[in-house]
């Protein structure tokens, strides 16, 4: 069987493309690296503004969003112990539910910043130049770091969207998963970032 | 030549992993209410480390996989600590910001 | 000169069989190809900046509006600033001679990842076609200087987001590139070859590659930043909001200075294949070498507040950034000694790469020691936005990244083309560029002690002798890569063939034809011993 395998695929290489994977993870990780930076120097010089801030922000939503997202990642990982069991349907319908999971949370985070809006917390805004120096700096950061990780979610999406499409149709199977995985620890990396942005700023006042 | 590897968690310990990361999300909220003061980013932040280390090592496979991804994993973090570090030994003296 | 020309023994990679004509290359995946794709786009991007370097000369020949206004002059020295930083000295070698040699100088049969490395070069292609298309939009290209420093970047009409998008997809074709070649070492190095097997040029390599994976993400987030706040209203660095502008530089540099080793890294990587060959001696601290380039890249992390002494960080800051910064002339120094130790006693044959070599050890050091007084805070304070350091970085990176990249081109091509140009002529070449060089950039040292400052169009009368000399030095320059230039394109067409080991190497890339084969070798090699032993070839 392994003899069959490598023979097909004399460039094949597993380990490879988990490492280049991998690799690709640590930029993104530094991507959100320099807007942590950022935040945690503004939190620095701005401590009571961030706080008044973070008490605008819905914690329940939050927190809502938060169990969304380590479910989802749930689903995935167990969807990869699924395929590499040849589990093909029991896959591709947890993979359907880590989708759906996402879009879930996309519609949270569209009421949320609708709701933000609303109350005139629109940056570039006229009522956005009269909020505290401070407070100003904290939805601009919240805008920015939950849009930039909105856009990571809908990648991920899209990224599990066409794994399922090759579960499907054979390409990836018990024996040949590793681009399955790599999804996963895709989604598993935006999970993490939530880890991060939702105690910075919905939980520390 | 071994390509495949095993799975390496069957279903069940991927649902205690994830009952382990509700408890931890909940803890967190839970602290919030609580006021620690300025102990209240450290206490948020080692929640929040925790958790990521929990989906790393078992849901990322890092426990699981060859040891050299670990490594380079650490060398990312490094790298962003010292980052994270040089930066603040700046914001830390400055005068106007008391 | 009618000589007639000489066929080869092989086109190697050069037939394909399959795909015919412009498809055979742009939709290649094979490295080698790829390499080529490379050196042609750099090699256009390079000489377009080096004009718009001789056009700012002329303006500064005389004091006052010589051929350009002031707003122009800032003009070109953005674009000449962009244009050589994202688009020659960073992809430079890595993307040309790593494309080419890493695969072949550790025995693998291409990179890692063929597709994503074809990707690169179109994401390249694609942030210098937007960064180029800033001159023809509203008010022209950006005039902020290539560190694009908020609040004048913010604020200024001209088409900085464009420009910074540019930098943001260059910077994803570098950590693509990066990505490629870190999995390729770890993966596909040939049988036999462990990780002190490894010729030089791989570890400097190795060393890069984790620089553009870890440093370019930050630059990339930073100049997002600078996008949202212009077009998005999300003003992160805008004072009035409360943000502090100094926190762009802290970012900006974060890369911006181990960028500086993802130039330098692989020149000195070229320079330690080059100086054993040409010695004919097994290289001086091998080991020690390898760890220096881990070393740099390392302490380069650490030291990037060096730009920002007067910007308005606080005092002790300086004092670390300063006292790390005299860090990095440690790793610098060992490989400079250890090439020199190298050397001696050897039989050296001052073939043209071996010129460059040593020009590049030469220009480094004179770059390396006028960076040391701008690293302490008292000089430093003095000297800052001052010619003096627009002559330091050159010497650095012109004098250091660009010789290693000729050095590179004239040591590489026979392996590259099979044929070999002409020797006398890349000779002349050399000591023509070597003359103009220091013409053109050793009096702007000078100048900036006496407080010539930077990026001005305009200068007091006192300052114009040294200016006019410094303007001759660039037009000698300027012959010189013309010549070097003229020399290799005929050496491309018509030089004779050159054999498989013109130079007697005894790296695993001379162990195959020249131009080498598609598949790169016809048995993939296998290693037993260290890269530089001489001993085994006469």
């Amino acid at each position: 069987m392994e003899q069959v395998i490598t023979h097909q695929h004399p460039h094949r290489d597993d380990e490879a493309s988990k490492m280049g994977m991998w690799l690709f993870l640590f930029t993104e990780l530094l991507l959100f690296g320099g807007l942590f930076l950022v935040f945690s120097i503004y939190r620095y010089m701005n401590q009571k503004a961030f706080a008044a801030g973070g008490h605008e922000l819905d914690v329940f939503i939050g927190t809502v969003n938060t169990i969304i997202l380590i479910t989802s990642s749930m689903t995935i990982a167990v969807s990869i112990a699924a395929i590499q069991q040849d589990k093909k349907k029991l896959s591709i319908s947890l993979m359907v539910l880590t989708i759906f999971l996402a879009i879930i949370f996309l519609i949270n985070k569209y009421f949320e910043w609708a709701h933000k809006f609303e109350h005139g917390l629109a940056p570039g805004t006229d009522s956005f130049l009269h909020l505290p120096k401070g407070e100003a700096l904290f939805f601009l950061l919240y805008f920015f770091m939950t849009g930039l990780h909105a856009l990571h979610v809908i990648a991920g999406s899209v990224f599990i969207g066409v794994i399922i499409f090759k579960v499907k149709n054979g390409t990836i199977n018990s024996t040949n998963f590793v681009q399955h995985e790599n999804a996963g620890l895709y989604w598993h990396l935006v999970d993490i970032i939530w880890i991060f942005l939702f105690p910075l700023f919905y939980l520390v006042h | 030549m071994e390509k495949t590897h095993k799975n390496t968690l069957n279903y069940k310990a991927y649902i205690f992993i994830w009952v382990a990361l509700m408890e931890l999300t909940i803890l967190s909220v839970a602290a919030s209410t609580v006021d620690f003061k300025a102990l209240a980013v450290g206490i948020a932040l080692f929640i929040a480390l925790t958790k990521s280390f929990i989906v790393g090592s078992y849901f990322m496979h890092l426990k699981f996989d060859s040891k050299i991804i670990t490594v380079m994993v650490l060398i990312t973090l490094f790298v962003f600590l010292t980052f994270i570090i040089l930066t603040f030994v700046d914001y830390s003296f400055r005068t106007s910001i008391v | 000169m009618s000589k007639e020309r000489v066929a080869l023994p092989t086109r190697g990679f050069f037939e394909n069989k399959t795909k015919k004509g412009i498809s055979s290359w742009i939709f290649t995946t094979d490295h080698k190809r790829i390499a080529l794709l490379y050196l042609y786009s750099i090699a256009f991007f390079f000489l377009s900046a080096a004009i718009l370097g001789i056009l700012m000369k002329i303006e500064l020949i005389a004091p006052g509006k010589t051929i350009m206004n002031a707003s122009t002059y800032n003009k070109t020295f953005t674009l000449h600033g962009v244009i050589m930083i994202f688009l020659f000295i960073i992809p430079g070698i890595p993307a040309v001679f790593g494309n080419f040699i890493l695969p072949l100088i550790i025995g693998a049969e291409d990179v890692a990842f063929p597709r994503i490395n074809l990707l690169s070069w179109y994401f390249y292609v694609g942030g210098a076609i937007l960064a180029l298309s800033t001159l023809f939009f509203g008010e022209g290209t950006a005039d902020t200087g290539w560190t694009f420093y908020a609040p004048y970047s913010v604020r200024t009409g001209t088409n900085v987001t464009q420009a910074v998008l540019a930098a943001f997809i260059l910077g994803f074709s570098s950590i693509l590139t990066g990505l490629n070649f870190l999995t390729t070492i770890h993966r596909m190095r040939a049988k036999g070859m462990d990780w002190f097997k490894m010729p030089l040029f791989v570890w400097a390599t190795y060393a890069t590659a984790w620089i553009q994976i870890l440093a370019t993400p930050v630059i990339g987030i930073t100049l997002l930043m600078i996008v949202a706040e212009r077009t998005l209203g999300i003003g992160l660095f805008d004072p009035s909001l409360g943000g502090d502008p100094i926190l762009y530089q802290h970012l900006f540099w974060i890369y911006s200075h181990p960028a500086v080793y993802i130039m330098i890294l692989p020149a000195m990587g070229v320079i330690s294949e080059i100086i054993p060959v040409f010695t004919r001696r097994r290289i001086f601290g091998y080991k020690a070498i390898a760890y220096s380039s881990l070393a740099i890249a390392f302490v380069g992390y650490l030291v990037w507040g060096h730009h920002m002494f007067t910007a308005g960080m606080s005092g002790p800051s300086r004092v670390i950034f300063s006292i790390l910064t005299f860090l990095v002339s440690i790793p610098s120094a060992v490989k400079i000694f250890n090439w020199l130790a190298t050397m001696y006693k050897g039989s050296i044959d001052m073939q043209p790469p071996m010129l460059y070599a040593m020009g590049f050890i030469f220009l480094f050091m004179i770059g390396g020691l006028t960076g040391l007084l701008l690293g302490a805070l008292a000089t430093d304070t003095h000297l800052t936005d001052t010619a003096f350091v627009v002559g330091h970085f050159h010497y650095v990176m012109f004098g250091g990244t660009g010789f290693g990249f000729f050095a590179a081109m004239h040591y590489w091509f026979p392996k590259i083309y099979g044929r070999m140009y002409n020797i006398k002529r890349a000779k002349s070449a050399f000591w023509v560029i070597f003359v103009g060089f220091n013409i053109l950039y050793f009096p702007m040292l000078i100048m900036g002690i006496m407080g010539l400052p930077r990026r001005y169009y305009d200068y007091l009368p006192q300052f114009q002798p040294l200016e006019i000399l410094s303007t001759v030095g660039s037009w000698i320059l300027f012959t010189g890569l013309i010549i070097m230039l003229v020399n290799i394109i005929k050496g491309m067409k018509s030089g004779l063939p050159a054999g498989d080991n013109p130079w007697k190497g005894t790296t695993l890339e001379w162990q195959t034809s020249s131009p080498p084969i598609l598949e790169n070798f016809k048995i993939m090699p296998e290693v037993t011993e260290g890269p530089y032993e001489y001993d085994n070839i006469k």
